[in-house]
């Protein structure tokens, strides 16, 4: 009986670490912010407060997406741990649900889902990383206990595919309301959740799946610190990129709202000089002159970043004694409405504002509102913004 | 180039689930393609000695090993053959409308049509044993002659019980499910009539037996005027005397032939049944305008799931829309 060649398993070969993508990913992405930040200012700079959040947002997403992709699984390295491996899973799972929970009927995806989307594309990356894409890999570049794992990984994933996507058939038949339940998921996010369970779900049991790594062994050299400060850099980045849309809306419920800077669109004419003759005739007759009037336009933004916005405007004539409504612009306000931006929802919103006149003599416009954010619907707040135009043309706007 | 009978099989079953997946019309036949279906599924079943659905303690390496992979071909088989599904449902649909340019797309919603549904479903439940099948080594051959002559018969045609079961479900489906309603699918532009006339086109339909039944479907451009509401459109139905005199001049009141023309784009009496696993008959499309100038409209129609009208059921559906167009019925 002669004994049995045991065949070496094949390894990837890992290659040398080198700087990877990320570095110049990075230089790219801050270059890009700089450019944007620059050719903003250069055109008058009036939309970098609204516009700078969202670019900043995406710019982190970028270099997100950058370091993730850069950071190896090595022996000992975070992505390779079990528990992270699960963690992503469970993200990656809770994500598939938001996509679906907050997608609307139609094509139109709203921020929140496109939001989710996009986290989705972070954490398919990340679960790449974390089991090398070896269940998508090449035959020839998985060793023989790589290609029975992913194997079983497919036939486990395999079910759980042909359970959702069957309760997604029967649902369609079952009744009228189901069916319209089914065509409203399958006609926006929906489509995306098939189409990451179609190409994710084996990766995602085999990371649940696959045995944790051995430890590393007593004389194995260690991890160059340059990787493992990667790693490190790549989680506390997806921490952020996943926390700052949820402390922004926070901040909608908190922060004071603010304002862009008083444009005084019709700045008031100075009354004409009186000249002439004393005795020449018409001298010493009252000059009846009109008061000086403005009016006045600002944006102001409930929260930063996940914000809404209301366009003000505002016009007032004063004399010195009070400010009051230009005479006969009764119609001078048109409806000026609260605009959700991205993550918020703005319900109650009063679109033309009331007016009133102070006991010293300001003319004062109120709007009102109650906003919510959209990742955290059950907070919400009643925002009230004033303009305030005293007896001498000055504004003030109150949030 | 020489296939083996596995191979055969796993190509008819898959030309089968296209013709089910196509636009071809199936007039009423389709559980007969699904029977014809599942009739494939157990030969290929038996003929991979279900290896597809066997535990792993029964098989030893090489089978485990086989399944396995044959489940992680079929994951990224299913992908493309649903593309594959899409591609033939949009040539045959491109074939069959060639030579139909009047008429267009159903307006009904009936969801994924059962059609789509059973396509979808073979898919899922067969991937793996077709990419068995088709792999010549390796598979396991049928089992026989191991056991004796009651298993050998319980193992052989005990399967087969799933055909008849299959007709009788479908048969209780069609003859005792309740109705379902199925409402107005694409959203399309309204017109017609004269001045002061407000023109809207209306569908819907009710569904016998689901998915897998028939569907009585309508369309209908409906007009109203502030005093009568009536469809336009379809020369069958004529319009009101009072409506007819909208379209007039003083002095001159057109033929209704001119007012009234055939517009099956809009209006059509059946064109919006759909037969696949069971056939619709006697359609009858009515219109009765009241005292007070509502259009009860009215579409009456057949449904038999078997030929010579065997266990046929009467299937309605209606449109209430009152002279100042408000909808007080629909599905």
């Amino acid at each position: 009986m002669s004994a049995t060649p045991v065949r070496e398993p094949r390894r990837r070969r890992l290659v040398a670490k080198r700087p990877g993508p990320a570095g110049v990913l990075l230089a790219l992405a801050v270059a890009l912010l700089v450019l944007v930040i620059v050719t903003l200012g250069a055109a008058g700079g009036s939309d970098i407060p609204s516009i700078l959040p969202t670019l900043g947002y995406l710019t982190l997403l970028f270099v997100t997406w950058g370091m993730v992709a850069g950071v190896r699984r090595e022996p000992g390295s975070w992505l390779g741990r079990r528990a992270v491996r699960r963690g992503v899973v469970v993200a990656i799972a809770a994500d598939c649900v938001g996509v679906v929970a907050t997608s609307s009927p139609g094509a139109q995806l709203g921020s929140a889902t496109v939001l989710l989307l996009l986290f989705l594309v972070l954490l398919n990356i990340a679960l790449g990383r974390a089991t090398e894409r070896m269940a998508t890999a090449p035959d020839g570049s998985v060793d023989e206990r790589q290609e029975a794992l992913r194997n079983r990984a497919h036939r486990l994933a395999y079910p759980v595919f042909a359970v959702i996507v069957g309760a997604l058939l029967l649902a369609d038949v079952v009744s009228t309301q189901s069916r319209t339940r089914t065509e409203h998921v399958l006609g926006s996010g929906g489509l995306f959740i098939f189409l990451e369970l179609l190409f994710v779900l084996p990766a995602m049991v085999l990371a649940v799946i696959e045995a944790a790594p051995p430890p590393p062994e007593p004389g194995a050299p260690a991890r160059p610190r340059a990787a493992n400060v990667q790693a490190r850099v790549a989680v506390a980045l997806v921490v952020m990129v996943f926390a700052l849309p949820f402390l922004a809306s926070v901040g909608v419920v908190v922060l004071p709202p603010h304002n862009s800077a008083v444009l005084n669109t019709s700045p008031p004419v100075p009354p004409p000089q009186i000249s002439g003759t004393p005795g020449a005739p018409g001298a010493g007759d009252q000059q009846v002159t009109s008061p000086p009037c403005g009016e006045f336009m600002s944006t102001v933004y409930a929260g930063w970043g996940v914000s809404a916005e209301l366009p003000v405007f505002a016009a007032a004539c004063w004399d010195g004694h009070r400010a009051f409504e230009p005479p006969g612009s009764s119609s001078t306000y048109g409806p000026a409405c609260w605009e959700p931006s991205t993550l918020v929802t703005v319900t109650a919103a009063q679109c033309t504002p009331t007016t009133a006149t102070g006991i010293d003599g300001t003319y004062i416009l109120t709007w009102r509102a109650t906003v919510s954010p959209e990742l955290l619907p059950f907070l919400s707040r009643h925002v009230t913004v004033q303009v305030i135009i005293d007896e001498n043309g000055h504004v003030e706007i109150h949030g | 180039m020489t296939f083996t009978r596995r191979q055969v099989l796993v190509m008819a079953a898959a030309a089968v689930t296209a013709l089910l997946a196509s636009a071809l019309p199936l007039h009423g036949f389709g559980i007969v393609v699904v029977v014809a279906l599942a009739g494939l599924d157990i030969l290929l079943l038996q003929n991979t000695a279900w290896l597809a659905f066997r535990h792993g303690s029964g098989l030893d390496e090489r089978q485990t090993a086989l399944r396995d992979l044959a489940y992680r071909r079929g994951f990224r088989w299913i992908g493309l053959a649903a593309g594959l599904l899409l591609l033939a449902l949009f040539i045959s649909y491109v074939a069959v409308t060639a030579g139909a340019s009047g008429l267009k797309e159903m307006d009904v919603d009936t969801g994924i049509t059962g059609r789509i549904v059973v396509a979808m479903a073979e898919l899922l439940i067969m991937m793996p044993t077709c990419v068995i099948a088709w792999r010549e080594e390796g598979t396991p051959e049928p089992e026989s002659g191991a056991a004796g002559a009651g298993q050998e018969f319980q193992r052989r045609w005990v399967p087969w019980l799933v055909l008849p079961a299959i007709l009788t479900a479908w048969l209780a489906a069609v003859i005792w499910l309740p109705s379902q309603s199925a409402p107005r699918g694409s959203m399309s532009g309204s017109g017609g009539g004269p001045s002061g006339t407000t023109c809207q086109e209306f569908a819907g339909g009710t569904m016998a037996g689901t998915e897998f039944g028939a569907t009585v479907g309508f369309r209908a451009d409906v007009c109203w005027d502030g005093s009568v509401a009536y469809v336009l459109g379809d020369p069958s139905l004529p319009l009101p005397l009072r409506a007819l005199r909208d379209y007039g001049a003083p002095g001159f009141e057109p033929p209704e032939s001119w007012v009234n023309p055939a517009q099956p784009l809009l209006s059509g009496c059946g064109l919006d049944n759909l037969s696949d696993f069971a056939a619709v008959g006697q359609t009858t499309c009515t219109e009765r305008i009241d005292a007070s100038g509502t259009m009860h409209y009215t579409v009456s129609a057949r449904v038999s799931p078997i030929p010579f009208g065997i266990a046929s059921r009467d299937v309605s559906v209606a449109l209430v829309v009152t002279g100042n167009g408000k909808v007080l019925e629909q599905p």
